[in-house]
């Protein structure tokens, strides 16, 4: 949603919320178990 | 005591997360209880459509995103669902897709009356829930009547583009910052926070930033 590298601000929040970029607004796959899928990826749990 | 927390809100008018957001952010502000200065920034989704478009958002994410209909479909009503859960009834049967140039420079010249706000809320209901046209100069002007405007005045500024530059400058401040997708949220000129969040990420960003103003006070005393 936000190139992060390009902000001057402290993002916060979940950085997969649902936003419209470009003429798209697609709803994120964002639920719980997509959270733990992250996290099993990057070896946190 | 102390100045409100400024929160800068980059959003589209034809944007469902802008509106979802905007009640989440409103529900956050209100857990936070402290006083927050709000201003608007534009921010073109698709600059574009035209004003005229011959069809709905259905039409519009079909023709031009080649999703196929019944996706589209689905998308719609997942996002309709998301919306009543914060109590807005979306009716996408009766939203006229459009161009947003001119609402954003609606926005703008309410903002010189201090009704930038009331405007915001106005543009989004109209659209989303209203079914009404958020392209055309008067339609713009028959809504900007509702919030206190003048209507000869709103059609003078449309039509002579006195607030267009404002617009393009607020898009250019967005990328500037990097910011490719809306709603986004910039809290004291500090946090961002990017998309349509739930409620105690406003409030607890808000809380942050009134924490580290308190903080020199504290230090000194």
């Amino acid at each position: 949603m936000t190139d992060v590298a390009a902000s001057p601000f402290t993002m916060v929040g979940d950085p997969a919320a649902a936003a419209c970029v470009g003429d798209s607004c697609l709803i994120p796959e964002h639920h719980p178990q997509a959270e733990v899928n992250r996290q099993l990826d990057e070896d946190l749990v | 005591m102390s100045e409100p927390i400024k929160v800068d809100i980059w959003s589209d008018v034809q944007c469902p997360w802008c509106y979802i957001g905007k009640r989440k952010f409103e529900d956050g502000a209100a857990q936070f209880g402290g006083d927050v200065e709000v201003e608007y920034h534009s921010f073109e989704l698709a600059p574009d459509t035209p004003v005229d478009f011959d069809g709905s958002p259905r039409d519009f994410l079909s023709q031009r995103k080649g999703i196929a209909l019944d996706q589209v479909d689905m998308m719609l009503d997942r996002v309709t669902s998301i919306a009543k859960d914060v109590g807005l009834d979306y009716d996408y049967d009766h939203v006229h897709q459009t161009n947003t140039v001119k609402a954003h420079e609606l926005l703008h010249f309410a903002k010189s009356k201090g009704l930038q706000l009331e405007m915001k809320e106005a543009l989004l209901k109209a659209y989303f829930v209203d079914g009404g046209h958020v392209g055309r100069v008067a339609d713009l002007a028959e809504l900007a009547v509702t919030v206190g405007l003048d209507r000869e005045e709103v059609v003078a500024v449309l039509e002579a583009n006195t607030y267009l530059a404002d617009v393009k400058a607020d898009v250019a401040q967005a990328q500037a910052y990097g910011i490719q997708g809306v709603p986004f949220f910039v809290i004291d000129g500090k946090y961002g926070i990017s998309g349509a969040q739930e409620a105690a990420a406003f409030a607890g960003a808000l809380e942050q930033a009134r924490s580290e103003r308190d903080a020199p006070e504290r230090d000194a005393s």
